[in-house]
C-alpha cells in the first residue's frame, strides 16, 4: 500500500531535540492505556516505537509458552508485502535469540549477526536493527524490533533508551490488557458457570418439590436440553425390580423417540452400555455408529448426527440413562461431558428421591388405612353391633312390659346418636393431611372451630404465634396430629363440656396442651381408655423428640401435655 | 354332658356391646350370662371364680391383650370353652386364636340366635 509509506522520510530537515522526543514518548505511553484490549494495546506500542525511532519497520513479538511466537505485529509493511512473505517469523534466528535475552541489541546490519537465520522468501531487505526486550516483573513478555533507521545508518543510543523506556510502559500496558482479558474471560466463565449452577440449583429445587416422577423428569430434561442447546433428549429409567431400562420420557423438537426399542437390557445398545459402564458415551457420527440400526429412522432423517448419553446415578447405582441429541456433528468438549455427568448425578438423585417419596406416600396411605380400620373397629362397628343386639332383644320382648321396651328403644336411639357423633369425629380425623402447615396458628384455629361445630363442646384456643413460627414444619404437623388425636379422644370418651388447646413457650420448651373438663378416668386405665389414640400421640411425639404426659383422674378431666425442647430443633 | 344352661361370661372393652350382648343373651333360657367385664385381669379371675362354661371374647383390645386372654383362659383349672367374637376379621388372628385354644371365631355380624347355637354346640 503506497500511501502507507513512512511519513518520516520527509522529516529530515527538522531533527527533533531530545526533550521533544521525550514528550513524544510521554504522549505515546499515555495512549497505550487508552485501549483496554490486548490487540489494541500491542498495536499502539508498535506504532509508537516506530514513530519514536524513525524506523521504516517496526514489529512486536509476544512469545507463547512453548518457545514460539504467539503474536507478531508489524508496522511499515503493507498488506501485500506481508502477504508476500513466505511465513511469519517462527522464533528462530535473531528473534529466537532476542526472546532469550534481557538485554537490548543494536546492529548496523542484522544479516551480519552470527545468529541471523536469514529472511524467509519474499521478505523485504532490512539492514539496521534495534531489538529491545519487554519484561514485566523480570519475566519476558515480548520484544520490540525496529529496522531500517530513516536518516541514519544505525539506531542511536538515544533511540535505544527511548524504546527501553517505552518498553517499560509497554510491559505495564500489556500486563493490564492481559489482566483485563483474563477478567473478561473469567467473567464469561463465571457467567457460564452461573448458568450451570442455576440449572443444577433449579434441578435441586425440582427435587425437593415432591413432583410426580414423570413430570419431574420432563421438567429437568427440558432444562438440560435448553442449557446444551440440544435438539432433543430422553431418559431411560431402570425398572425398580428389573435388569432392564425403559423409556421414561422423551422431549424435544425431533422424533418421538431415539430408539426403535423402548427397553434395553444392561449392556444392550447405547443405553445399555452406558448403564453397564456407568460412564458417559457419545458419538458425533451417529450415522456411522455401531448402534445406527437400532435408531428410529426419523432420527437420522431429521439431521441428528451427534448423541451423548450419561448415567443417572444415585447411591452409586445407575438408576437411568439420559441422552441428548444434536443436529449435525457437534463437537463435545470435555467440560460439557463433565457437566452433563454432574447433571446426570443430580437427576439420578432426583429420580431416587421421587421414588422414595412415592414409596413413603404409599406407606403413609397404608398406615392411614390401618388406622382408619382400627378406629372403625374401636367405635363405630362396636356401637352398631350393640344397637343391633338391642334391637334383636326388642324382638324377643313382644310380651314384656312397655317400660322395658321403651328403655331398650331409648338405648337404640342413644346408640345411633353416638354413632353419628363418632362418624363426625372420624371425618374430622381424616382431614389432617390436607391442612397446610404454613400457618400453624390458623390450622389449629380451624381444627378447634371444626371440633366445636361437630361436638358442641365449648373450645378455646390459645396459641403463641411466636412459638408457632419457631417450630419446624415436621414439628407443626406432629403437633397438629397430636391435638387432633387428643380432641378425638375427648369427643369419644370424655363427655366434656369444655376443651382448652394451648401452644406456648415454657422454660425453653414449646408446650402443647389439650385439656378437657370431662369425666376423666383412673390413671391406670389410660391405655384402655384412650385405645389407639394414645399410642398415636406417643408415637408422633417420639417422632419429633418430644415428651408426652397424660394426666387424668375420675371427675377431674384429662390433660395431654407435649413438651419439645426448642434448642433440639 | 350338662343339661343345665351353659354359664356364659363376656369379655369386651366396649361397654354398649357388652351390655347389649348380656341383655340379648339374657332373654333366652338356653344360656345363663354370669358376668361381663372389659378388664383383662378381672376377666381371667372372674371366668374362673364364676365357673364359666363358655367365654365370649373380643380379641381386638386397646391393651393388645386379646390373644393372651385366650391363652390364659385355657390355663384355668376347669378351662371354659372360648368363643372369639370380633368386629375386625383377620385370617392371621383367627389362626392364632384357634392355636391358643379358641373353639369358634365369629364376627360381630352374626345373628344372635346363631351365636347361641354356637355357644350351645361347644358345650354339648
Amino acid at each position: 500500500m503506497p500511501e502507507k509509506k513512512p511519513r518520516r522520510t520527509t522529516s529530515k530537515p527538522a531533527q527533533p531535540t531530545k526533550s521533544d522526543r521525550i514528550r513524544s514518548l510521554h504522549r505515546a505511553t499515555l495512549s497505550l492505556y487508552a485501549d483496554l484490549t490486548l490487540e489494541g494495546t500491542l498495536r499502539r506500542i508498535v506504532q509508537a516505537a516506530r514513530e519514536l525511532t524513525h524506523a521504516r519497520y517496526a514489529a512486536l513479538g509476544i512469545p507463547d509458552n512453548h518457545g514460539g511466537l504467539e503474536t507478531f505485529l508489524t508496522e511499515g509493511l503493507g498488506q501485500e508485502e506481508v502477504d508476500a512473505i513466505a511465513h511469519p517469523p517462527v522464533g528462530r534466528g535473531l528473534i529466537g535469540e532476542m526472546m532469550r535475552t534481557s538485554a537490548s541489541v543494536r546492529l548496523p546490519d542484522l544479516s551480519a549477526h552470527p545468529r541471523s537465520a536469514g529472511f524467509p522468501e519474499g521478505h523485504p531487505p532490512m539492514k539496521s536493527f534495534l531489538g529491545v526486550p519487554i519484561s514485566a516483573f523480570g519475566r519476558p513478555v515480548g520484544q520490540l524490533y525496529l529496522t531500517d533507521r530513516i536518516g541514519a545508518e544505525v539506531f542511536s543510543e538515544e533511540d535505544q533508551s527511548l524504546i527501553e523506556m517505552l518498553a517499560a510502559h509497554a510491559a505495564a500496558a500489556i500486563e493490564n490488557a492481559r489482566l483485563y482479558r483474563q477478567i473478561r474471560d473469567r467473567e464469561e466463565e463465571v457467567t457460564a458457570r452461573n448458568r450451570e449452577l442455576e440449572l443444577v440449583n433449579s434441578l435441586a429445587t425440582a427435587v425437593s418439590s415432591a413432583m410426580e416422577l414423570d413430570a419431574l423428569l420432563a421438567e429437568m430434561l427440558d432444562r438440560v436440553i435448553d442449557l446444551f442447546d440440544a435438539q432433543a433428549g430422553e431418559v431411560f429409567l431402570k425398572a425398580e425390580d428389573e435388569k432392564a431400562y425403559g423409556l421414561a420420557v422423551h422431549r424435544g423438537r425431533v422424533a418421538e423417540a431415539f430408539w426403535a426399542a423402548s427397553r434395553f437390557r444392561v449392556g444392550e445398545g447405547f443405553v445399555g452400555r452406558v448403564a453397564a459402564s456407568g460412564k458417559a458415551a457419545w458419538t458425533t457420527q451417529l450415522g456411522d455408529a455401531e448402534e445406527t440400526h437400532r435408531l428410529q429412522p426419523s432420527v437420522l432423517a431429521s439431521g441428528i448426527g451427534t448423541m451423548v448419553s450419561v448415567p443417572l446415578k444415585a447411591r452409586a447405582q445407575v438408576v437411568g440413562v439420559m441422552s441428548l441429541a444434536f443436529r449435525g456433528n457437534r463437537p463435545l468438549r470435555v467440560g460439557e461431558i463433565g457437566l452433563l455427568e454432574a447433571l446426570g448425578a443430580a437427576v439420578g438423585v432426583a429420580v431416587e428421591n421421587a421414588r422414595l417419596y412415592r414409596q413413603a406416600r404409599r406407606v403413609a396411605v397404608l398406615e392411614e388405612r390401618e388406622r382408619i380400620a382400627m378406629e372403625l373397629h374401636d367405635g363405630i362397628i362396636q356401637s352398631i353391633y350393640a344397637i343391633g343386639l338391642t334391637l334383636d332383644s326388642l324382638k324377643t320382648m313382644e310380651g314384656s312390659d312397655r317400660e322395658e321396651r321403651s328403655a331398650a328403644l331409648a338405648r337404640v336411639i342413644e346408640g345411633l346418636n353416638a354413632v353419628i357423633r363418632d362418624i363426625r369425629t372420624y371425618i374430622l380425623d381424616l382431614q389432617p393431611s390436607r391442612v397446610q402447615m404454613d400457618d400453624f396458628g390458623g390450622a389449629l384455629r380451624r381444627l378447634t372451630n371444626e371440633f366445636r361445630a361437630n361436638t358442641t363442646v365449648e373450645t378455646e384456643l390459645l396459641a403463641d404465634p411466636k412459638v408457632a413460627e419457631t417450630i419446624s414444619d415436621s414439628v407443626r404437623l406432629a403437633m397438629f396430629h397430636i391435638s387432633q388425636e387428643a380432641l378425638a379422644n375427648t369427643a369419644k370418651h370424655a363427655q366434656a363440656s369444655r376443651v382448652w388447646v394451648s401452644l406456648r413457650r415454657e422454660d425453653g420448651d414449646a408446650v402443647l396442651q389439650v385439656i378437657d373438663n370431662g369425666r376423666g378416668f383412673p390413671a391406670d386405665e389410660i391405655p384402655t381408655r384412650l385405645g389407639h389414640g394414645l399410642s398415636n400421640i406417643v408415637e408422633r411425639a417420639r417422632g419429633i423428640g418430644a415428651q408426652v404426659e397424660i394426666a387424668s383422674s375420675p371427675g377431674e378431666g384429662t390433660t395431654v401435655t407435649v413438651r419439645l425442647p426448642l434448642d433440639s430443633e | 354332658m350338662s343339661t343345665a344352661a351353659p354359664r356364659v361370661y363376656i369379655i369386651d372393652e366396649h361397654e354398649p356391646v357388652r351390655h347389649a350382648l348380656a341383655g340379648r343373651l339374657g332373654r333366652t333360657a338356653a344360656v345363663d350370662v354370669v358376668g361381663d367385664t372389659g378388664d383383662a385381669a378381672e376377666a381371667v379371675r372372674e371366668a374362673d371364680t364364676l365357673k364359666a362354661d363358655v367365654v365370649l371374647v373380643e380379641i381386638k383390645r386397646g391393651d393388645g391383650m386379646g390373644l393372651e386372654l385366650v391363652r390364659q383362659l385355657a390355663t384355668i383349672r376347669e378351662a371354659p370353652k372360648v368363643v372369639v367374637l370380633t368386629s375386625y376379621p383377620s385370617d392371621w388372628e383367627e389362626a392364632a386364636a384357634r392355636r391358643a385354644g379358641a373353639e369358634h371365631y365369629l364376627l360381630k355380624e352374626i345373628d344372635p340366635e346363631e351365636l347361641i347355637q354356637h355357644i350351645l354346640a361347644c358345650t354339648a
